[in-house]
């Protein structure tokens, strides 16, 4: 799933570590979300919409789903 | 002292512990001094409460971390356990054939190891 958490911590001028401990996780997991490699849980995800004051439809995108043709 | 620091003093005692307490009944149970098997039962069990400790802080530890931490950590044990299944079980089929018997302490190293690789490959994925 993309997301906008690199270019929001950016601007914010925050490290990974920084928005780690707002948001309770390790860093890792904060790396692993920017990255794509891991989507976070609906609990965590509004952590984020929180820490960031953004809602989550403007901070994640979710993959286009296969239309009926396509599966 | 923060919380990490704390579960890993406490994992660090609780492991010490079941060394000594190991090595202790070992060396009581060589040593001869203890005689009938109820009393010598009692003295290889001495280990175990601080085995069990060991293994609450584990899971205190586990609980502790969060949810990609959770997962990385599930990984590994699904390879651990799913490795070790298969490889007990082909050593049952030459055990058939005559092979010796397989010890536990083979098969629990075994599942350590197993979960060393597992948990270095799960965070592998998600690096």
């Amino acid at each position: 799933m993309k997301n906008q958490l690199r270019v929001l911590r950016a601007e914010r001028r925050w490290s990974q570590e920084d928005l780690a401990h707002a948001l309770g996780v390790s860093r890792q997991t904060v790396n692993a979300i920017e990255t794509g490699r891991y989507d976070p849980s609906l609990p965590l995800a509004f952590r984020i919409a929180h820490v960031f004051a953004n809602p989550i439809e403007a901070i994640f995108e979710p993959e286009p789903l296969a239309t009926t043709n396509e599966r | 002292m923060t919380a990490t620091r704390r579960r890993t003093v406490a994992f660090g005692l609780a492991l010490l512990t079941y060394v000594l307490l190991l090595l202790g009944s070992l060396a009581i149970l060589s040593g001869g001094g203890v005689t009938g098997v109820m009393p010598r039962a009692l003295v290889a069990l001495l280990p175990v409460p601080a085995a069990v400790a060991v293994v609450a802080v584990s899971v205190d530890q586990f609980l502790a971390n969060d949810e990609l931490q959770q997962r990385i950590q599930l990984n590994a044990l699904v390879v651990a356990f799913l490795g070790t299944l298969v490889a007990t079980f082909s050593w049952g089929f030459l055990e058939g054939v005559g092979v010796e018997r397989l010890s536990g302490f083979v098969v629990f190293g075994m599942l350590i190891v197993l979960y060393v690789a597992g948990l270095a490959l799960a965070r592998r994925r998600y690096r």
